[in-house]
């Protein structure tokens, strides 16, 4: 296990974080959740950016106060509103990166950020916000890591960069015991990209679930009054009222497909999960 | 530490038309002066310091900071960078200073007081790591623009307080330029001097250490 949070709790006055959750060697672990549901405090903690209150944390083996600056050359990361100092540009970047990272290839750093279109000798602060977030993913992934957290990875990316990033973290893995650990509001790139995801919501983890099972069993049932009174409901796990009558998130999609085949069943994803596990109630 | 040091130096650029400015100044009184480099001296040591406080609040732009806690960059590395940096430019300002008067001196045909030059010199790195210790931590606590306001609250503070104290009559009979000037030895002032630095350093870094290590980002 690379990362693992156990019952990790910290205290804010408005927001409170209840925490448990792991990233396994060789898996892309996703983190989805709503603006303020606690996914960047989440990273924080992981990262020693914050103290906790209670619970245990250990990424690479470690609590996050005690890594040393060898064991952090292991971990590349991306924060969502954070990054080099914008007066910087990419070569004085690439030169700070060689003096904190022994493994970091500059050329091939600066061959990348060419290809992505980086003019090497223009300051961060004059970029638009789609190469500031191309920039720290790449210094991210220029040096030998055994984990990569990423807060929002692709924000502000079109979406030929968003593939040429998801393809860097798909080749990324192929070392096989490598993980990720990955937030992001683009549903559609988690479910190409995850092995499974966790959804945090109110500070709290309320679903973790592997992405193959939600692409395959998970399914939308959109029934009227009637139909819904009369349905099967031990598969239901969320009902959300519509103005058609009503939204069933189930995790069986296959027993409402064989057994009521008249009623519209839509596929699972992500972001219907997320909408349903917030808005919709607990059956 | 490298990294850090080397990101502070390249934001240096930033700074450059205050540097340009600076070094005109100080060539400029110092060939006015005929060499005398007394107020070149702590101005530019001053404001080697000044430059190497404000290095806080770029590294805390943008939450510059947290980014760098993420990068094999501890807590403590980055307070000790500040004053590595800090010492590292007043020295580089005093060397600067020194040399320009002497240059200023030999254009002028003054004799050149290397001992009284360096004197002068010391003396205001020693008010320079003074100020330094006291400037970065209330930085790294408050942050530029209130650490600025702490500091001066302090200052007036403190300067009250000894008014307050010289009003009682308690000082009347105390000559306190007579006494720095008699009480001790030229060796002996140097090596107070330094004793008290870095007495200073050391508990504004571990002041420093300790504010750095309960921040949260």
């Amino acid at each position: 296990m690379i990362v693992q949070m156990k019952d990790v709790k910290k205290h804010y006055k408005q927001f409170e974080l209840d925490c448990t959750m792991e990233i396994q060697s060789g898996r892309i672990t996703g983190l989805v959740g709503q603006n303020g549901a606690g996914k960047t405090t989440a990273f924080k903690a992981v990262l020693g950016l914050i103290s906790t209150d209670g619970g245990e944390i250990t990424v690479l083996g470690k609590n996050p106060s005690k890594l040393l600056p060898s064991d952090k050359t292991r971990i590349g990361v991306v924060l969502s509103d954070g990054g080099f100092n914008e007066y910087l540009t990419v070569k004085n970047v690439a030169s700070v990166m060689s003096a904190f990272y022994p493994d970091f290839d500059k050329m091939n750093f600066l061959q990348r950020c060419d290809r992505s279109g980086l003019q090497q000798d223009k300051k961060i602060k004059d970029y638009s916000s789609g190469m500031k977030a191309k920039l720290k993913v790449l210094a991210a992934m220029s040096h030998d890591t055994d984990l990569l957290v990423l807060d929002e990875p692709t924000a502000g990316l079109d979406v030929v960069a968003r593939d040429e990033i998801l393809d860097m973290l798909r080749d990324y893995m192929m070392d096989g015991e490598r993980g990720i650990l990955i937030s992001s509001h683009i549903a559609t790139d988690l479910e190409g990209i995850c092995d499974d995801f966790y959804m945090i919501h109110e500070g709290k983890i309320v679903l973790h679930e592997e992405t193959d099972v939600l692409l395959s069993e998970y399914g939308v049932l959109k029934v009227d009054e009637e139909t819904y009174a009369k349905l099967d409901r031990q598969y239901i796990s969320q009902v959300k009222k519509e103005t058609f009558g009503y939204r069933c998130l189930t995790k069986n999609k296959q027993f409402y497909l064989e057994n009521y085949p008249g009623i519209v069943v839509e596929n699972g994803n992500l972001d219907e999960v997320i909408l349903m596990t917030i808005k919709g109630e607990r059956i | 530490m490298k990294g850090l040091l080397l990101k502070d130096v390249i934001i240096l650029r930033e700074q450059k038309m205050l540097l340009v400015l600076m070094l005109f100044i100080s060539v400029m009184m110092m060939t006015e002066n005929k060499g005398d480099i007394s107020f070149v001296a702590g101005y530019v040591i001053l404001l080697s310091t000044t430059i190497a406080t404000s290095s806080i609040s770029y590294d805390d732009a943008g939450k510059g900071t947290a980014f760098l806690f993420t990068m094999p960059c501890t807590r403590r590395m980055y307070v000790v960078e500040k004053y590595v940096y800090g010492v590292m430019l007043s020295l580089v300002g005093g060397a600067l200073v020194l040399g320009i008067g002497c240059v200023a001196s030999l254009m002028a045909k003054s004799t050149i007081h290397v001992s009284s030059y360096l004197a002068t010199v010391a003396g205001c790195e020693f008010i320079g790591i003074v100020f330094m210790s006291v400037m970065l931590p209330l930085f790294l606590k408050y942050g530029q623009e209130k650490g600025r306001i702490v500091f001066i609250v302090m200052f007036f503070s403190i300067f009250g307080l000894l008014i307050l104290i010289n009003k009682t009559g308690i000082t009347k009979n105390v000559d306190v330029n007579h006494f720095l000037e008699n009480a001790l030895s030229p060796g002996i002032s140097w090596i107070v001097m330094i004793a008290v630095s870095a007495v200073l350093l050391v508990v504004s870094i571990l002041v420093s250490m300790r504010v750095m290590e309960k921040r949260e980002f």
